[in-house]
């Protein structure tokens, strides 16, 4: 057996069914042992589409991606989706090609250090260097990218690696083995606080659905009535008509989560991390709050803010073992009457298409098992504000990196692994753009992704950012000579309709989710239409802009 | 305040391990101050000693590294404030 061919059994020993990769020199000889695997290959048309289309997989299942590149220029162009990965806690296994072992260190063509290069957003990283090393690695590669807090792994493979003739046999993928449970004394201590806490809210993260914790999560809110806040990773958490779950915390979150956790005297941050998009200026965050910090990675404990109990280790016994305050009734009436008092209120008297407006309609007509992979920008604020999730893996967005260029490849990832499943990629005229060949790759294998574009002719989160605090002076955000959007599609060979009246839009959402194949909606909005509430940088949380009520 | 922290490290010895290292001091705000390393042939590790220093909590560098899949081993074994001269 050749190196290649033993790094495909290996791949197949982990129960990888789908790559998504482009092929190129270096890696040449593993393309051609893929031929007699049963493992899928979907080529994307560019390998930052591969990236973050093996994201799509990972985010929505919860499984191990997989994406594969050339060598140099192949391999740097995997560098994002292994950042996003990286920040966003993202299990994924990056192979790449490499020149041949003793071209490494010469400057041969096509040769790029991406151990190097990707040091500091990886899990960890290997350079293959001998063909019998090859099993030990694949196994470790992806225990680690999976194991505690999940995330990318580079697998640097040269190409006489690929070719050497090796005796090696798989081994069988590593046992998964949960993360050690946090201490009882902790759990104790942070049951204590609990117990006697007037005000709680519960800040949830992305973590509960990486811990595998979004069952416990939601028996220990319904336990004590607690309420909720979700970051934007979080969303869905909770179930949206949980009564006491008031939104999305943070820069762009709602008026009343926000207020909640600025009033509140006990936070409960699970498998969150503080991010400064979440609390604004962190000396003033929640600040007559005491805080009980569940997280995976005892790093995160305190990295930012102190908590007064800091529980490390598996969220979900933690979890399980916290208590209920005792009476909580007053705050949780005053939370409805804050969550009343500030809810969204649809525009009245103009007949363009309105986002947020939209994203209702299709959140209330789509299948609740719905995946939605945004983009980033206001339409990705706006998704997060108006769509209901009923689970954080039907909602895929980049985060921590707010990668450009992610929705697209990310609903094709989400939508070969789950089929049956509708996935609907919300995107913008500017993220589009970033990867629009991955259009290409919907047509080809035929994958009926639903995308929803907002056109407002601008990279409008820059343009509302100049407009608020560069005195509106617009710089390099204008996309008024965008193409037609819709022509651009029906060139791939996709189905598209234009839209730019309100009336329009009740039919354009039932074309969308009705369409068997791929299809774009194309929905000309307002330049200038913005997104509040606002939180301005550097401030607090309780210093919320809004124009849409101002 | 600024300080001045002395942390020893043991990690297994592979092509990129003090790289991570020092990638992860670095990029989470601490300055090198000095760096001792060693490697043992018969057990494949580095022993790392090094002095760096941040305004930042060692405690949180401490589990930085400890994330980092080569360590075996991290302590802290002395952190003095540094006064303005
Ligand atoms: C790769 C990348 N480049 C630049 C940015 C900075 N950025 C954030 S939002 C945004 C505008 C996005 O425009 P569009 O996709 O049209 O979305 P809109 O805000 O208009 O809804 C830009 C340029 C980014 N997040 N990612
Ligand atoms: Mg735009």
């Amino acid at each position: 057996m050749t190196g290649a061919e033993l790094l495909i059994r290996c791949l197949e020993a982990e129960g990888v069914d789908t790559i998504f990769g482009y092929p190129g020199g270096a890696i040449m000889p593993v393309y051609d042992a893929l031929l007699d695997s049963p493992i899928r290959h979907f080529l994307c048309r560019h390998e930052q589409g591969c990236g973050f289309a093996a994201q799509g997989v990972a985010r929505s299942t919860g499984r191990v991606g997989v994406c594969m590149a050339t060598s140099g220029p192949g391999a740097t162009n995997l560098v994002t989706p292994l950042a996003d990965a990286f920040v966003d806690s993202v299990p994924l296994v990056a192979i790449t090609g490499q020149v041949p072992r003793p071209l490494i260190g010469t400057d041969a063509f096509q040769e790029a250090d991406l151990l190097g290069i990707t040091l500091p957003v990886v899990k960890m990283s290997w350079l293959v260097q001998d063909a019998d090393e090859i099993p030990q690695i694949v196994r470790d590669g992806f225990r680690i990218a999976r194991e505690s807090r999940p995330g990318p792994v580079l697998i640097d493979f040269p190409k006489d690696v690929g070719l050497a003739t090796t005796h090696c046999k798989p081994l069988p993928s590593a046992p998964v083995i949960r993360p050690p449970a946090p201490s009882s004394a902790v759990l104790a201590h942070a049951c204590a606080l609990l117990e006697k806490a007037e005000r709680p809210v519960v800040y949830a993260g992305g973590g509960v659905a990486l811990g595998g914790a979004t069952q416990e999560l939601r028996a220990f809110v319904e336990r004590g009535g607690l309420p909720v806040v979700h970051t934007l990773k979080g969303l869905g958490g909770v179930p949206a008509d949980y009564d006491g779950l008031l939104g999305m915390l943070g820069m762009h979150g709602l008026r009343a989560a926000n207020l909640a956790v600025q009033e509140s005297d006990l936070l409960i941050c699970v498998g969150a991390r503080f991010d400064d998009r979440a609390t604004g200026k962190l000396d003033a965050f929640a600040p007559h709050a005491a805080v009980i910090h569940l997280d995976v990675d005892p790093a995160e404990l305190g990295k930012l803010r102190r908590p007064t109990v800091g529980v490390a280790g598996d969220i979900r016994p933690a979890l399980d073992a916290l208590t209920s305050p005792r009476n909580i009734e007053p705050w949780r009436g005053h939370l409805r009457e804050l969550k009343a008092a500030h809810a969204w209120r649809p525009p009245s008297g103009h007949d363009h298409v309105d986002a947020p407006s939209l994203l209702r309609r299709l959140s209330a007509r789509a299948d609740r098992r719905t995946v939605f992979a945004c983009d980033v920008g206001q339409h990705q604020m706006w998704v997060a504000q108006h769509v209901a999730f009923d689970d954080p893996t039907r909602h895929l967005t980049s985060g921590g990196l707010g990668s450009m260029g992610f929705g697209l490849p990310a609903a094709i990832g989400a939508c070969i692994a789950n089929p049956g499943t509708p996935v609907v990629c919300v995107t913008g005229d500017g993220s589009l753009m970033m990867n629009v060949q991955e259009l290409q790759t919907l047509r080809r294998y035929d994958l009926p992704v639903r995308i929803i574009l907002f056109d407002n002719t601008a990279l409008g989160m820059v343009r509302q950012w100049q407009e608020l605090f560069f005195e509106n002076r617009e710089s390099e955000v204008d996309l008024s000579d965008n193409p037609d959007f819709a022509e651009v599609a029906r060139a791939f060979g996709i189905s598209a309709m234009s839209i730019d009246r309100a009336d329009q839009v009740d039919h354009a959402v039932d074309r969308l989710l009705s369409s068997p194949g791929p299809v774009l909606v194309h929905a000309r909005i307002p330049r200038g239409d913005n997104v509040w509430p606002l939180v301005p940088p550097l401030a607090a949380n309780d210093r919320m802009l809004d124009g849409a009520v101002s | 305040m600024t300080m001045m922290h002395t942390i020893t490290v043991v990690l297994d010895a592979q092509a990129a391990t003090i790289q991570r290292l020092l990638g992860v001091v670095r990029r989470r705000g601490f300055e090198l101050m000095r760096l001792d390393v060693s490697r043992t042939c018969s057990d494949g590790l580095f022993q790392a000693r090094l002095r760096v220093r941040g305004s930042r909590r060692a405690e949180t560098l401490i589990r930085q590294i400890a994330n980092i899949v080569e360590v075996q081993q991290v302590a802290l074994i002395q952190a003095a404030s540094i006064r303005a001269a």
